[in-house]
């Protein structure tokens, strides 16, 4: 047949041929364990017997092995949601890391990316979010919500705040909720600092959060770490805050157990990059790269689909 | 997830399995057989959940199978009128969008065993350190072209033993008259069945369903065989039994095109698009996994 040659080189190099799409996975890899660093998970995984390195090691040696041009790294082993089926993190010759789903009671795994799949598959999501307590904007009562984990030192969460806005300027039904998600320190030296100042901004002056971390986004490239707390603070006179005021609420570990609490939030939502956007719990990466039609449609449709 | 979605949709070109769908496969003994697979309308239901926001997107449900692995249904879907996608679905409204594959510290072993039944026409020792099985249609062109690979595999690996297994697919009008010959010319000849399907493959363009028989015959004769015989003899109950058995064979292992060949287990369909000596490293390195 035709075809089944071109079946047998995906079978045979899946992870190398599914890499080429998966530009996000690098990202994903890139982020998740640092993130897992920055705070204890929410709630232990249930206990799972994990095939060690050397054993998934050893099974892709049996399948990939009579090439000598193949090589592979494995980045993880975890359980994944499904009792039974643990996520292995691996990239084929140096490219971007891909999902292998393996099956330790059968001799079988999937490669690919697991998806929600069913007749209401943003329910487990939705149910989740229902603690998230950022601040809002838009509908009071709203039809459903968009939450969004953002970094304030991540430029392409300065790139989706507008079109964020701008969605619930459009679906005056849709509240949005800002959640703090700084990455951790290696990755963006100032946005854990950012994002203590930004809460202590919402609470003290809810109007005023939206201006000042629109004043944060825009003021991106002039902030270091060591400059953090004075630009932080001139920037919250700017949007009228007390500045001083500001600093010493950033500063309180109430402020930091509450930055915390919407990481381990994102975190049980498994979010490893930012902004990572969930609309009536659907999660949406690279936002800011989806046409505006086609994201308003993706609205109206979650709109049509509310609660379900 | 959009991104993600088109990511897949776009590198599942590499997919495209122009054939019909496959046939569904007999449920692994015990493991699968109480399984509930969901229906279509469930299928359609969950796919418009998710792509529905977007009226480009279509698609259509293939099939939906039980899966090699337990507890895991396979739903095959044509998205976009051009892309080919498994969806294997999980509990919890969960699924993988990609592809199952054997995997393990003996993956290729379930087939490995059920193709010990394989008793087509063999080449090489009979108690050989491993076994290379091709399922093959004589109709079919990509046959053809696998075979004088297949055949140099035979002979650069003596210790290997090689087994011809007919696999006539039912869009080709007479590969399965093609067999029948081959299956016969076997049972009166073995010697000279290699030749017989040789000049069957060489003559492929010059055969139609109309003179398949007459041809068939022709091509008996020129390879010394009583052409008669073999006739009466590809038109009995029996042969067509055993044609039969060799395709339920093939399904059983999950064969969906031809040429597919397994090597100790491990399939290959369409020899993988490889080129001669990733081929053979792939044997001996077979060779040197004999039975695990």
């Amino acid at each position: 047949m035709t075809s089944s040659k071109q079946i047998f080189v995906l079978s045979f190099l899946v992870f190398a041929v599914l890499a080429f799409g998966q530009t996000n996975s690098a990202k994903k890899q890139a982020s998740a364990k640092p993130a897992k660093s920055a705070a204890a998970p929410v709630k232990a995984p249930p206990p799972v017997l994990l095939p060690s390195q050397a054993q998934i090691d050893a099974a892709l040696q049996r399948t990939f092995g009579y090439d000598a041009g193949l090589s592979w790294t494995i980045y993880d082993i975890k359980p994944s949601v499904i009792p039974g089926l643990v996520d292995v993190l691996v990239s084929m010759n140096k490219q971007n890391p891909v999902h292998l789903y393996v099956s330790p009671d059968t001799p079988y795994a999937v490669a690919g990316e697991m998806i929600p799949f069913g007749p209401d598959p943003f329910a487990p999501a939705r149910e989740k979010l229902k603690p998230a307590d950022g601040p809002t904007l838009g509908a009071q009562a709203p039809v459903i919500d968009i939450v969004e984990f953002s970094d304030l030192e991540c430029p392409h969460c300065k790139k989706a705040a507008p079109i964020l806005e701008k969605l619930v300027a459009d679906f005056p039904k849709v509240q949005l909720r800002f959640q703090q998600f700084p990455l951790p320190a290696t990755m963006h030296p100032w946005a854990l600092k950012a994002a203590q100042y930004a809460d202590c901004a919402a609470r003290e002056k809810k109007d005023a959060f939206w201006k000042y971390i629109n004043a944060i986004f825009d003021n991106q490239g002039s902030i270091a770490a060591v400059t953090a707390d004075d630009k932080l603070k001139e920037l919250a006179t700017g949007v009228g805050l007390d500045a001083n005021k500001l600093a010493t609420c950033a500063a309180a570990p109430e402020t930091e157990s509450s930055v915390n609490k919407s990481l381990q939030l994102g975190q049980s939502l498994d979010v490893n990059q930012t902004p990572t956007v969930f609309i009536n719990g659907r999660r949406v990466l690279s936002i800011g790269d989806i046409p505006y039609e086609q994201l308003k449609a993706l609205v109206q449709f979650e709109i049509d689909h509310a609660g379900k | 997830m959009r991104q993600l979605f088109l990511a897949l949709v776009l590198l599942l070109p590499a997919l495209a399995w122009s054939q019909a769908p496959k046939q569904a496969k007999k449920a692994t003994a015990g493991t699968t057989a109480a399984m509930k697979l969901p229906t279509p309308a469930e299928v359609d239901v969950a796919l418009k959940r998710s792509f529905g926001y977007d009226p480009s997107i279509t698609w259509r449900i293939l099939q939906i199978v039980p899966s090699d692995a337990q507890g895991i249904s396979d739903v095959y879907v044509l998205l976009n009128n051009k892309d080919y996608v498994h969806f294997y679905i999980l509990p919890g409204q969960k699924a993988i969008e990609g592809e199952m594959m054997p995997f393990g510290s003996n993956p290729f072993a379930d087939d490995r065993k059920k193709l010990q039944a394989a008793n087509g026409p063999a080449r090489g020792p009979n108690t050989p350190i491993i076994s290379m099985i091709e399922f093959s249609d004589l109709e079919c062109p990509y046959c053809k072209a696998a075979q004088p690979m297949v055949e140099k595999l035979a002979t650069d690996f003596p210790q290997v033993r090689y087994v011809f297994q007919n696999f006539p697919l039912p869009m080709h009008p007479w590969a399965m008259k093609a067999a029948k010959y081959a299956d016969c010319v076997a049972n009166q000849d073995r010697a000279a069945f290699w030749k017989y399907i040789d000049s069957v493959f060489e003559n492929q363009g010059g055969i139609a369903l109309a003179t398949a028989d007459d041809k068939l015959k022709e091509l008996a004769g020129e390879a010394g065989l009583d052409a008669q015989k073999i006739s009466t003899c590809a038109s009995s109950l029996e042969t067509d039994a055993r044609v039969n058995k060799s395709i339920a064979l093939g399904k059983s292992a999950g064969v969906q095109g031809t040429p597919t060949v397994f090597i100790n287990g491990r399939k290959l369909p369409g020899l993988g698009g490889l080129d001669y000596d990733h081929l053979k490293a792939l044997v001996q390195f077979e060779i040197d996994h004999a039975g695990k």
